[in-house]
């Protein structure tokens, strides 16, 4: 029982990886690990590399409901939610609930959007729930935002800031698709239609049962949570950070190691499921110093786990 | 009201000044002044607090083992022994003492005590010693409530009763002392054999040989001698007990041996025995054939070379020298009726095949040679099972196939010679033998009772001949000598009951001494004269001691799943040359190595480490053998 529905998980993956998103395997398992620890995932990519295909891939293959906003900086924080719209028929105000409210949604180029929205998006990805004039009305679940934002432009853009980034479990690249695979996309063209076709895999139900098995099934050892703790420690002794992991990000971080040690198939958290979730869980929640924020954050915690030994005993 | 520890101090002085008392006129300088002045000042010392602590005492001590630790040599190893085990009584007694400290005060006096008496043979020794024993009796009686509490306070009157009580212990078991430590070793008769002699059956040698009288002999592995000796070829081992010369009925047995007739054994190589024989029914004493002369005891030799005691049941031993294959002369000629004589109801085929023999045969020689011949010819089996019995047993098993046992073959034999006018009798004994290369000497057991044929040549003698040995199967039989750790063991601690026999039952003081004196001759174990090297050795070994004792902690105390993984890591180091970095975990090494049995060994490992359990009994080993195997496999 402990690892109740991995098959099925690693059908959805395997699908995935090996017929419709063809060479990104890494993202595909980090969305499916943020989807397991219910936590939210940042697409960090220029455009055109997938991250649509990518989250429509997700929602259709997982039969779950998909929603999509475009962010631009005119949006406001009720094309997210929804409003009330007066009914005639009716002569009364009725809730028309916004993108949200679907199950998987895609937040593309979430810095486009006004500082207002984004955090009204971000607070309903933590509450899970909107209140929109005084009613609360709870998101559905499982719940998965997939953001996007292209990190190169910089005009007219509102970059996250820290504080909210630390909301996304998990931020990631996509990059480019190897040599052979990106002629061959470019022989056969975009998929886009292929996606719209694919099967439900799973139902929502599984999802939340191999939800509560990552949570409940999988043993995190004293070691290892001793492991993930000098991990964010020595990022917040690091001289060229300003400030390291946060708790938040430490929980973070266990929970998607179980969620990769459930993956693996192991009922137990091993270093390795650490160290392979430690860099898209952590990245992008260190601040450097001023003098330093050319550093790229992935290569610098990367190098702060080679400084930190792995418990073996 | 009266404090445990003031009387359990009291105690403690008294026992020390026991051991230092006997001791003092034998002491040196250092420990003679010594010791009353530290006597003196622990005493006042107690009083106020003031006890020695940390590790002054300690190194006080070991520069004492030091300086005696040189001084011993082969010729004064009493001397300094002494010397150190008053001083280390002494610094016992000036530091704080706990329960633990208490007990090596009373065990140190009582070495003290027992050193006293290697250099003082007075009676006084007793006395000593019988206190000593009293006051360390009532001292751990108050021990055990000092080891409960060390504030312990009683009433006086309750501890007036305690003492008492504790006292009177020793007392009481004072007679049981003297038997059990006293007499009962001195005994060199085993009383519980004595009282179970009847009960003592089996193969055995017995007081006549009747063939046919039971279907099958139970084996019975119960030793009958241990005999000291230098190996010997297996057909030398026939040991000589018992003469049989008389036929009646069916059976042999022993008459008096005519008048006149002397055996002696001819010439050959002596060997020289020492026998140790355990106590039993037999009143013969064996000797390798041909015994030619018993030493070390009373015996009563006939003239056929019996040897028999009076005395039977005692622990003894006896030197024997003998002439093993020799032929036995007789200092006359013998009476030969008597050794052809017949008895009446024989089978009639035995006697016509006997006359038959002797018609075909000129000399007794030709006449053996011919009924050598005779019993090959017929295959005889060799057998302690399904025996022929009846009436003509022995016709069964010469003409109708049956097999038998020696006591067919011989009996048999014997009839056939005697009947083809040939003098023959039978030698019962034993043949075979097991040795023990640890303590140099043969077992030989009740099953390996054996009778064999003595036939009178005319011009040569008695010659021992054993038709048991032309049986077809004879090699298999008898000390098909069995091998493996079983005999192995059995074989020492055969030998450590031989030494316990030799040294504590059969106590022999001149022995011990000889011993000793072997034991203090060992070349490599003294080294008089050589002062630096002793000095280097005394201050070396403490040292040695000590960081053999860390290592072993240290030891101990990595646990055994860093031993696994330094195997591990050292084995991987080895066949794929990969130094494995500490940041990166053993799942990656197994992913990296791709090798099925690494990745089982990491699964098993990482399932329990990574769950926070320690590794099972059934883990480690099935670990351990993982790398085994890992290390075995081809790379």
């Amino acid at each position: 029982m402990s690892l109740a529905k991995r098959a099925e998980i690693l059908t959805v993956m395997e699908t995935l990886t090996g017929r419709h998103l063809k060479g990104k395997d890494k993202a595909v398992r980090l969305s499916l690990i943020a989807l397991l620890t219910g936590g939210h995932i940042l697409l960090e990519d220029i455009p055109g590399l997938g991250k649509t295909t990518l989250a429509l891939a997700l929602a259709n293959v997982l039969g779950l409901s998909f929603g999509r906003i475009q962010c631009t900086s005119d949006l406001l924080p009720s094309d997210i939610t929804g409003l009330s719209v007066f009914s005639r028929e009716e002569s009364s105000f009725k809730f028309i609930r916004g993108p949200i409210f679907n199950s998987i949604v895609l937040v593309d180029e979430v810095n486009r959007a006004m500082p207002k929205t984004q955090s009204a998006m971000l607070e309903a990805m933590e509450e899970r729930r909107v209140t929109v004039e005084g009613v609360t009305y709870p998101l559905s679940e499982p719940f998965l935002v997939i953001a996007t934002q292209n990190p190169l432009e910089q005009v007219g853009t509102y970059p996250l800031p820290e504080s909210q980034l630390d909301r996304f479990t998990i931020r990631t690249g996509i990059g480019y698709p190897p040599e052979e695979l990106e002629k061959s996309i470019i022989a056969y063209g975009s998929i886009r239609d292929d996606i719209q076709h694919i099967e439900p895999l799973v139902s929502a139900d599984d999802i939340l049962t191999a939800r509560r098995a990552v949570k409940e099934g999988v043993f995190l050892s004293d070691k290892v949570t001793n492991y993930i703790f000098a991990i964010i420690a020595a990022t917040r002794n690091h001289p060229l950070l300003l400030s390291g992991i946060s708790t938040r990000g430490g929980i973070n971080m266990a929970e998607a190691a179980r969620a990769n040690a459930y993956l693996e198939g192991r009922e137990h958290v091993v270093p390795e499921d650490v160290r392979e979730v430690a860099v898209a869980v952590g990245s992008h929640r260190l601040i450097c110093r001023p003098e330093q924020e050319s550093v790229n954050k992935e290569e610098l915690l990367s190098a702060i786990l080679g400084s930190i030994p792995v418990p073996l005993v | 009201m009266v404090r445990i520890k003031s009387v359990l101090d009291i105690l403690a002085y008294g026992i020390a000044l026991l051991g230092f008392v006997p001791l003092v006129a034998y002491l040196d300088m250092i420990p003679r002044f010594l010791f009353p002045a530290v006597f003196l000042f622990a005493v006042v010392a107690e009083r106020r607090g003031r006890l020695l602590r940390g590790h002054l005492p300690t190194v006080a001590s070991i520069l004492f083992f030091i300086y005696y630790g040189i001084q011993l040599s082969r010729n004064n190893l009493v001397g300094p022994a002494v010397n150190f085990l008053v001083i280390l009584l002494a610094v016992r007694l000036a530091s704080e003492k706990g329960s633990r400290n208490y007990l090596q005060i009373y065990a140190l006096s009582l070495f003290a005590l027992a050193g006293s008496s290697l250099l003082n043979l007075s009676a006084v020794f007793l006395f000593y010693l019988l206190l000593l024993l009293v006051l360390i009796a009532v001292s751990l009686v108050l021990l055990t409530f000092y080891d409960r509490d060390g504030d312990t306070v009683m009433p006086r009157a309750g501890m007036v009763k305690v003492i008492t009580v504790a006292g009177s212990m020793p007392l009481a078991a004072l007679p049981l002392i003297l038997l059990f430590f006293v007499i009962l070793p001195r005994t060199q008769f085993p009383l519980w054999n004595v009282l179970n002699v009847a009960s003592g059956a089996g193969t055995g040698l017995s007081d006549k040989v009747q063939p046919g009288a039971a279907p099958a002999v139970a084996d019975v592995k119960n030793v009958v001698f241990r005999a000291e000796s230098p190996p010997l070829a297996k057909n030398q081992l026939y040991w000589r007990g018992v003469v049989f010369n008389t036929l009646e009925g069916g059976s042999w047995v022993r008459s008096p041996v005519p008048t006149g007739e002397r055996d002696f054994p001819g010439p050959g190589n002596v060997v020289v025995q020492t026998i140790f024989p355990e106590p039993g029914r037999s009143r013969y004493l064996l000797a390798l054939n041909v015994p030619r002369q018993l030493t070390g005891i009373r015996v009563a030799t006939s003239p056929d070379i019996v040897n028999a005691v009076m005395l039977i049941g005692r622990r003894i031993r006896y030197g024997t020298q003998s002439v093993p294959g020799a032929v036995i002369r007789t200092s006359r000629d013998i009476d030969r009726r008597f050794y052809l004589h017949l008895s009446p109801d024989l089978s009639p085929r035995l006697i016509s095949l006997g006359r038959q023999i002797a018609r075909r045969g000129g000399t007794d020689a030709d006449r053996l040679a011919l009924l050598e011949r005779h019993f090959l010819d017929r295959k005889l089996r060799y057998s302690t099972k399904d025996m022929p019995t009846g009436t003509d047993p022995l016709g069964q098993f010469l003409f109708d196939g049956m097999p038998g046992n020696c006591e067919f073959f011989a009996s048999t034999l014997a009839v056939l010679l005697r009947a083809a006018d040939v003098p023959a009798r039978l030698v019962g004994g034993y043949y075979g033998g097991d040795y023990n290369e640890v303590g140099g000497y043969y077992v030989v057991t009740e099953d390996r009772a054996h009778v064999w044929v003595e036939a009178y040549l005319d011009g040569k003698g008695w010659v021992t001949v054993d038709p048991s040995a032309w049986a077809v199967n004879f090699a298999g039989v008898g000390g098909a000598g069995e091998r493996g750790i079983g005999h192995r063991l059995r074989m020492y601690l055969d030998s450590l009951s031989y030494f316990w026999n030799l040294t504590v039952i059969n106590y022999d003081l001149e022995r011990q001494m000889t011993l000793l004196n072997r034991a203090a001759g060992l070349r490599h174990l003294s080294f008089s004269g050589h002062l630096p090297l002793r000095l280097a050795l005394f201050s070396v070994l403490p040292l040695l001691v000590a960081i053999v004792f860390w290592r072993f902690r240290a030891w101990r105390r990595v646990g055994r799943e860093e031993r696994l993984l330094k195997a591990l890591f050292s084995l991987v180091k080895r066949r794929y040359g990969i130094e494995w970095p500490p940041d990166r975990g053993l799942y990656d090494l197994a992913g990296k190595l791709n090798e099925p049995r690494i990745t089982q060994f990491v699964g098993i490992y990482g399932g329990t480490v990574y769950r926070d359990r320690k590794l099972s009994r059934d883990e480690y080993v099935q670990l351990r053998s993982l790398l085994a195997e890992l290390r075995a496999a081809p790379h």
